[in-house]
């Protein structure tokens, strides 16, 4: 991508800006074209038909237009990216057969010690573009349940991914989610036969090392007939003075009485355009909550979205953003109703401070015939200074009648009177401050496991710390 | 407008009709418009032509069914060459309109684009209140009205607003002195004659600082007035309103066209330092009815409210696109928007609260509520916050259902029956927006029209 002349600020201490000096072991040079797609498959051994769609999606990305909405684009050079770089050529299922320098990386991010600990029902780990790890417990593996990476997946499950891949993102979908079409590589890919629940969470680590990187993952996850999984995902990339690009692809299939929740922790340093599509469609009875919350990028456009197709569908999102210097983060939640007796919720909660944006944007969609859908919609931005800006751009479209549908907004700064209730109990400003803003996200934030959302909290403070007084 | 400087200016855009230089003119010369005004007729006309089209990509534009909107830049002609008689207009044809209270402040009555009666009340004309077609003031006040026309953003929001002051033929001129405060309402009435002929409408009204007055424009058409090709007539109404300081403006519009009509509305208010400005609107009639309502609130101190209420049926398509607007300090407004839907009608609402960095205390508050009385009936409401000062107060709200059962069943409980309650139910939904209209037969009236515009028995739902 562009070197931009403007130095790239970083956040105050954040503490994954390191990076490893590390010859890649495959990089393919800068640009996009069909060489590169196919160089690629070739690379992963691919079957032809997958081939096939990367190509088309390629030819779909270069014909589509850029977005003119959301978030500024312009400085994405798509000729000056790396698409596809690989650290290492295993795939590991124990950490110490990790090379070294990547085992590192992931224990000075605290990856597996969770793990280690017991507090995971498995682990992957993405490296550039390659899954480096992943591992899950035994007895998982032995009830069925699949955890992997999507490209070992491909080879070895390749009727289940072709059942599946695109079903629910369309190639077509948009411009970004053609490009991860064509040159999508890791990602994970989970299968949970009817009726096994996964009782703590499955957790994969996203990490871009190289610069000039382009990271590609590709997820789908089916719940089999009343399955359940929780699965969560963290991202983190060193600070380059040029800007990377994440653009993934999500796709989850709830079938009938399944219950998934998907969790992502977005902590990407401040250079890294993350611009993602994810989708769920839940059929009859099954639940499906997306719990996003997005600290790190620089630009983030992503909007989880729920497909209610079958009566007795719930569909959530919680949406937690927070913008500092140099940050958009324009993200939000889709809702379709689809059939009758559906329920959704979408909560938000943005942050803006130090100058940066915060977009809430949402689609609430109730087809014709979607009879006793019910939705409510609330969002909340705090503003924490004035240089600061908050959007909201909720969109509902509403076609039935006999429906329950309710949107809220508000907007505001941290209050004076609530400030100074807690300085006359001999706080600090600043403590104050976190204070009310951690009461603010605590809805979302006590939807998390417990270590995530203590995680959560310190990585919002750590954004606060300089942002204010 | 010299001849050479018409010459090197554009005339003509590929996807207007050809000459309307020249018609500009015409019209001009019909209303015997000094040439200042000409000359700003010909300057929004230029703007016109280098502005395109809507693309329907634009969010304004997005949720707009195009193809019941014509594209056609053509005033009505034929109602300024047979100017100065009713006779051949055909008073059979003229709708009559519910709107005549005896009292009143003043009264101005266009009948197919023509000014029929135009007259304020003697104290007020003494204190110096004026109220006249628009060409009319421009001749005997040129000072006043280039002191206020074009003050808002109105002639230049999009090719329609352009176009709506280049072409306009029936123009409204309204000025409140300083401090004269006018107790009654002032109306301004507009008649189709149902030849299927284009309306272009410019209303300019002018509160100077410390005056109060009510304006009520309402407007109206006989149905089965689609023109000869087979196309729906169009109505593009411009209205500008200036508040100065601590000026109190209480504006209504009420839109009953025709059935066939599409009716574009571009409407901007600005708000004066500590003045006080309501807007309402009402939507009954047209095929499509789109209004796009920008407060601007750049003083400190101003209040504005808009309030939207309208009742759909058949296939009618009503939307609102709102802007509050604020960049000075201390400001509020509030945008409040009610509206039922029967048949397949639908309704959408897309209005931004926008607040500059200059804006701090700013309170700016959105709420939009649509009722769906039949199954086919539909609303998108979208209330947009675009917010850069922290030390604000904003919050908006929308909602999209049925009559609630609960409600219908507590009236049920006591022997209402069932299409009684309902009705009554709608009543009371609208109510919060019907009861704050300020003049009391403006009040009256509205019920009328919805009442019947839903096809809801009057005198079942009084009782």
């Amino acid at each position: 991508m562009t070197t931009t002349t403007t130095p790239v600020t970083p956040r105050s201490e954040y503490e994954f800006g390191f990076h490893d000096d590390v010859e890649a072991l495959v990089k393919l040079p800068k640009g996009l074209s069909a060489d590169v797609v196919n160089t690629i498959s070739d690379i992963k051994e691919e079957p032809d038909w997958m081939r096939k769609l990367r190509l088309k999606a390629l030819d779909h990305f270069n014909s589509r237009p850029m977005p003119e909405w959301g978030g500024e684009l312009g400085d994405i050079d798509f000729n000056d990216i790396h698409y596809y770089v690989r650290a290492t050529d295993r795939d590991e299922s124990s950490w110490e057969d990790v090379p070294e320098y990547i085992k590192d990386t992931y224990d000075k991010l605290g990856i597996p010690e969770a793990e280690k600990q017991g507090l995971l029902a498995g682990v992957g780990a993405q490296y550039d573009s390659e899954v480096v790890y992943h591992n899950i417990r035994e007895d998982l593996e032995e009830k069925g349940v699949l955890f992997l990476g999507t490209d070992q997946a491909l080879r070895e499950h390749p009727d289940l991914v072709r059942e599946y891949f695109t079903t629910v993102i369309p190639p077509n979908d948009n411009k970004f989610a053609a490009l991860n079409t064509a040159v999508w590589s890791g990602g994970s890919f989970i299968y949970v036969p009817p009726g096994v629940e996964v009782d703590i969470p499955l957790q994969a680590y996203f990490r871009i090392n190289s610069e000039d990187m382009g990271q590609f993952e590709r997820t789908l996850i089916i719940a089999d007939e009343g399955a359940s999984v929780h699965y969560v995902e963290g991202c983190t990339a060193p600070i380059y003075s040029s800007d990377s690009l994440h653009s993934a692809v999500v796709e989850i299939v709830c079938k009938p009485g399944s219950n998934v929740r998907y969790t992502t922790i977005q902590n990407w340093s401040n250079n890294v355009y993350n611009l993602v599509t994810k989708r769920a469609v839940a059929q009859r009875d099954a639940v499906m909550t997306w719990v996003d919350g997005n600290l790190g990028s620089k630009l983030t456009m992503k909007y989880p979205a729920v497909y209610l197709m079958e009566p007795g569908a719930h569909g959530e999102v919680l949406s937690i953003a927070s913008a500092g210097q140099g940050q958009h983060q324009d993200a939000g939640a889709k809702i379709v109703h689809a059939a009758p007796n559906t329920t959704s919720v979408i909560t938000s909660k943005s942050l803006s401070m130090d100058g940066g944006r915060s977009t809430y944007r949402g689609l609430l969609k109730v087809y014709e015939g979607a009879e006793h859908c019910r939705s409510n919609v609330r969002c909340d931005a705090l503003m924490l200074d004035e240089h600061s800006r908050s959007d909201t751009y909720p969109t509902m479209e509403i076609d039935e009648k006999q429906v329950d549908i309710g949107h809220e907004a508000t907007v505001s700064k941290v209050g004076e009177e609530q400030l100074f209730y807690l300085m006359a109990r001999g706080l600090s400003e600043e403590e104050a401050t976190k204070m009310i803003v951690n009461g603010f996200v605590e809805p979302i934030i006590k939807s998390l496991p417990l270590e995530y959302a203590v995680e959560m909290n310190r990585l919002i403070e750590l954004q606060m710390d300089g942002a204010i007084g | 407008m010299s001849d050479a400087a018409l010459a090197a200016a554009p005339t003509d855009a590929p996807d207007l009709p050809a000459g309307l230089p020249h018609r500009v003119d015409a019209i001009s010369a019909a209303l015997d418009e000094p040439s200042w005004l000409r000359d700003w007729r010909q300057a929004a006309l230029r703007r016109a032509l280098d502005t395109p089209w809507p693309t329907g990509k634009e969010e304004e534009w997005r949720r707009t069914p195009q193809s019941r909107l014509p594209r056609r830049a053509e005033p009505s002609l034929s109602a300024l060459s047979s100017m100065g008689g009713l006779g051949n207009l055909g008073n059979g044809a003229v709708p009559r309109h519910i709107f005549a209270p005896e009292e009143r402040a003043g009264l101005l009555h266009h009948v197919g684009g023509l000014a029929v009666n135009a007259a304020v009340r003697a104290d007020l004309q003494a204190a110096g209140v004026l109220l006249a077609p628009l060409s009319q003031a421009a001749r005997e006040h040129p000072q006043l009205v280039q002191r206020w026309l074009g003050v808002t953003h109105a002639p230049s929001f999009d090719r329609y607003g352009a176009l709506g002051a280049a072409l306009w033929t029936q123009g409204m001129f309204c000025y409140i002195p300083p401090r004269v405060q006018v107790d009654h309402s002032i109306f301004h009435l507009t008649s189709q004659p149902g030849d299927g002929s284009d309306l272009w409408a410019y209303t300019l009204i002018a509160a100077d600082r410390e005056s109060a007055v009510s304006v009520i424009e309402a407007g109206a058409g006989p149905a089965g007035d689609l023109r000869d090709d087979g196309t729906a007539p169009f109505v593009h109404h411009t209205v500008e309103l200036a508040s100065e300081a601590a000026a109190n403006v209480q504006f209504a519009m009420v839109q009953r066209w025709s059935h066939d009509t599409a009716a574009l509305t571009t409407a901007v208010a600005e708000v004066g330092r500590d003045a006080q400005l309501r807007y309402n609107s009402v939507s009954i009639g047209a095929d499509l009815d789109k209004q796009r309502i920008d407060l601007e609130l750049d003083q400190p101190g101003g209040h504005a409210d808009l309030h939207g209420v309208f009742a759909g049926r058949g296939h009618q398509h009503i939307e609102h696109i709102t802007r509050q607007h604020h960049s000075g300090v201390n400001a509020s407004s509030e945008l409040l928007v009610r509206g039922v839907l029967t048949d397949e009608s639908h309704a959408v609402q897309y209005g931004v609260i926008r607040i500059d960095p200059t804006g701090q205390k700013t309170s700016a508050f959105q709420t939009m509520r649509n009722l769906l009385l039949d199954e086919g009936a539909g609303a998108d409401p979208i209330p947009v916050l675009e917010i850069e000062a922290d030390d604000v107060k904003c919050s908006h709200a929308a909602a999209v259902g049925p009559v609630s059962a609960d409600q219908l069943f507590y009236l049920q409980a006591r022997g209402i029956p069932p299409e009684v309650a309902e009705r009554m139910v709608v009543r009371g939904f609208l109510a919060e927006i019907v009861d704050g209209i300020a003049d009391p037969h403006l009040r009256e009236v509205l019920d009328e029209l919805i009442e019947a515009q839903l096809q809801i028995p009057h005198t079942v739902v009084s009782e």
